[in-house]
C-alpha cells in the first residue's frame, strides 16, 4: 500500500540532508510507526508522503499510485493526514459542517449531505455539532472532527502526524480507540509518527526508528515491548521512555 | 516541621453569564519538602490552584481560603507590593512552554539577571557569573552562548532549563512546575525532570507539579492529589497507585498504553456528576 524507497529530502541552505535515503514498506491494512526524536525528520517523511513537499529524491508509490517529486498532485481519495494540533488545524471561522462539507464540494462528490451526517457517526459525534465553531469544541472533539474531514473522501491511507500528543491522557484512550475501530471497519492503513513508545506499541504492528533523517532500525511491536532492539540508540530511547512514563 | 506551603479549603470562581462558575471548590492540601502531583484533566482546575497561589487568578476571578499560608506568612493579609517581592523569591512558578513563556526580545541571560536583581542588590558583575553558573548547573553544555541568544534561537529542553535557571536566581522555597516537560520529546523529558528532582531532594524545596498525565506523575513524585471539577477526590502516596481506591484515579492510571502490558482496547474515563459532589 505504501512503499518509499531511498527517500532524501534536502532543504536549501542545509548541508546535511533532512531525511537521507529512508527506505519502508506499509502493506494494506496495516499500522506502521515512525519513531524518533524532535527533527529526525520523521514529520519530513510524513509530509513528502502527503504531496506537501517537492524536491526530494527516490520513489514513493501510495496504492499503486507514484507520486511525482516534482510536481504536486493530490491524491485526495488514496491518501489524508491529521495534524498534531487540532487548535490549528481547523479554520476558526467555518462551522464544522462547512470544514465537511469543504472537501466535497471540491470534489464534486454526490450525497453531501449523507456523507456529513456518516463522518459525524464514524467518529461518535451528534449531529448537533454541525453548526459549532472549532472554539466551541473540546480538543478531542476538534481532533475527532479532523478524523472526519480526513475520513470523508474515503481515502485508502491516514498519516498520522502526532494525533494525540495535543490531547490529555484520558482524552487520548478514547481517540485511539476510535482510530482503531476505523482502521478495522474501513481496512485502513495508517502511517503514524510520534515520539511516545508505548502509543506506537499499542497501535502498530511494526514500527521504524529514526535519527538524524535516517532509519536506524526497524522494529517489531512485540520486540519493542520484549527490548529486542539492535541499536543503541533504540535501548536508550526506550529506557527514557519508560522513565518519564 | 510547619509545612512550606498551607491550603485550606481554596475556592476560585469566575462570574458567568448565569452566575458564578466555580473552577476550584473547596481544596486544601499542605506541601512540605517534598515532590507532590496534582494531577486532572483540561479544565479541572489545576492551573487556576497555581494561579491563586501566587494571586495571577486573572479579574474578575474571585479567590477564597479558610487558610492560604505559604512559609508561616499569611497570604490573605499580604499587600499587593509585599506579594510582589514573594513572588519569585519565596514562590514561584514554570510553565508548559518556553516558547511562549520567554520574552522574545530580551536576551536569556538578561531575563536570568533580572530574577535576582528585582529580589537582590548585588552588583550586574556578580549576577552576571552567577547568571552563568547557574546556566551551567541546569545542564547548558555553552552557557555563554545561551546566555546571549534570544528565545527562538533555543531548542525545547533548552528553554525549558533556562526557564528553570531563570526560577533558581531567586533561590525560593515553594515551586510550581505546570505540565513542565509536555512540550518536551521524551529524551528531554527525563532531563528535565531530573533536574527537578535535583531541587527537591538536594536542595530541600518544596515542588508541586502540575499534569494531566498520571503516569509521570506517579513514577516522580511523593505524593498525589486527584483532581476532579475543582475538587481533590483522592489523595494518595505515589507508590501506592496501583491501590488507588477511586473509580476516577484508576480509571486514569488504566487509560494510557503501557510497554508492558499489551491490550487491545484501551480503557476510557468514566465521568460521573457525583464524583464533583462527594
Amino acid at each position: 500500500m505504501i512503499e518509499v524507497r531511498d527517500l532524501t529530502v534536502r532543504f536549501p541552505g542545509r548541508e546535511k540532508p533532512a531525511v537521507s535515503r529512508v527506505s519502508f514498506r506499509v502493506a494494506s491494512g496495516e499500522a506502521f510507526g515512525l519513531v524518533g526524536e524532535s527533527g529526525c525528520g520523521k514529520t519530513t517523511v510524513l509530509r513528502a508522503l502527503a504531496g506537501l513537499i517537492t524536491g526530494w529524491t527516490g520513489r514513493i508509490e501510495l496504492a499503486g499510485h507514484q507520486r511525482s517529486s516534482y510536481k504536486f498532485k493530490a491524491l485526495p481519495n488514496i491518501v489524508q493526514m491529521v495534524f498534531q494540533d487540532p487548535f490549528g488545524s481547523l479554520h476558526p471561522n467555518h462551522t464544522i459542517e462547512r470544514v465537511l462539507l469543504e472537501p466535497i464540494a471540491i470534489h464534486k462528490l454526490d450525497r453531501a449531505e449523507q456523507r456529513v451526517v456518516e463522518a459525524l457517526q464514524n467518529v461518535g459525534l451528534s449531529q448537533r455539532f454541525r453548526r459549532r465553531l472549532p472554539h466551541q469544541l473540546s480538543g478531542g472533539e476538534r481532533q475527532r472532527i479532523a478524523i472526519a474531514r480526513a475520513l470523508i473522501l474515503s481515502p485508502k491511507i491516514l498519516l498520522l502526524d502526532e494525533p494525540t500528543s495535543a490531547l490529555d491522557v484520558s482524552v487520548q484512550a478514547e481517540v485511539v480507540n476510535l482510530l482503531q475501530r476505523l482502521r478495522a471497519e474501513l481496512g485502513l492503513t495508517y502511517l503514524l509518527v510520534s515520539h511516545d513508545l508505548p502509543l506506537i506499541a499499542h497501535m502498530c504492528g511494526r514500527c521504524a526508528v529514526m535519527r538524524s533523517g535516517e532509519i536506524i532500525e526497524e522494529l517489531t511491536a512485540a520486540d519493542l515491548r520484549a527490548g529486542k532492539v539492535a541499536e543503541r540508540y533504540t535501548r536508550e530511547f526506550l529506557a527514557a521512555s519508560r522513565y518519564a512514563a | 516541621m510547619t509545612p512550606l506551603l498551607r491550603v485550606e479549603d481554596l475556592r476560585v470562581s469566575f462570574p458567568g453569564a448565569s452566575g458564578l462558575i466555580e473552577a476550584v471548590r473547596g481544596v486544601s492540601f499542605d506541601l512540605g519538602r517534598e515532590k507532590l502531583g496534582l494531577v486532572g484533566e483540561s479544565g479541572s482546575g489545576k492551573s487556576t490552584i497555581a494561579r491563586a497561589l501566587l494571586r495571577l487568578v486573572p479579574k474578575p476571578g474571585i479567590v477564597s481560603a479558610r487558610r492560604l499560608e505559604l512559609d508561616g506568612i499569611d497570604l490573605s493579609r499580604v499587600s499587593e507590593a509585599e506579594m510582589r517581592s514573594l513572588r519569585g523569591r519565596r514562590i514561584s512558578m514554570i510553565l508548559q512552554d518556553p516558547r511562549f513563556s520567554l520574552n522574545p526580545v530580551m536576551s536569556v541571560g538578561r531575563q536570568i539577571m533580572e530574577t535576582r536583581l528585582a529580589h537582590f542588590t548585588d552588583s550586574a558583575a556578580h549576577v552576571r557569573a552567577q547568571a552563568l553558573a547557574m546556566l551551567h548547573s541546569v545542564g547548558i553544555r555553552d552557557p555563554a552562548r545561551v546566555f546571549n541568544a534570544y528565545a527562538h534561537e533555543l531548542s525545547g529542553g533548552e528553554g525549558q532549563r533556562i526557564m528553570i535557571a531563570m526560577m533558581l536566581m531567586a533561590e525560593p522555597g515553594v515551586l510550581i512546575a505546570d505540565e513542565p516537560t509536555s512540550a518536551l520529546d521524551v529524551t528531554l523529558r527525563g532531563q528535565v525532570l531530573s533536574l527537578l528532582d535535583d531541587l527537591a531532594v538536594k536542595r530541600g524545596r518544596g515542588l508541586l507539579v502540575i499534569s494531566h498525565d498520571l503516569g509521570l506523575v506517579a513514577s516522580f513524585c511523593d505524593r498525589i492529589l486527584v483532581l476532579y471539577a475543582g475538587r481533590i477526590v483522592e489523595s494518595l502516596r505515589a507508590d501506592e497507585i496501583a491501590e488507588a481506591q477511586h473509580p476516577y484515579t484508576r480509571a486514569l492510571w488504566a487509560a494510557r498504553p503501557s510497554l508492558d502490558k499489551p491490550v487491545s482496547v484501551l480503557p476510557t474515563v468514566p465521568r460521573d456528576p457525583a464524583w464533583a459532589n462527594s
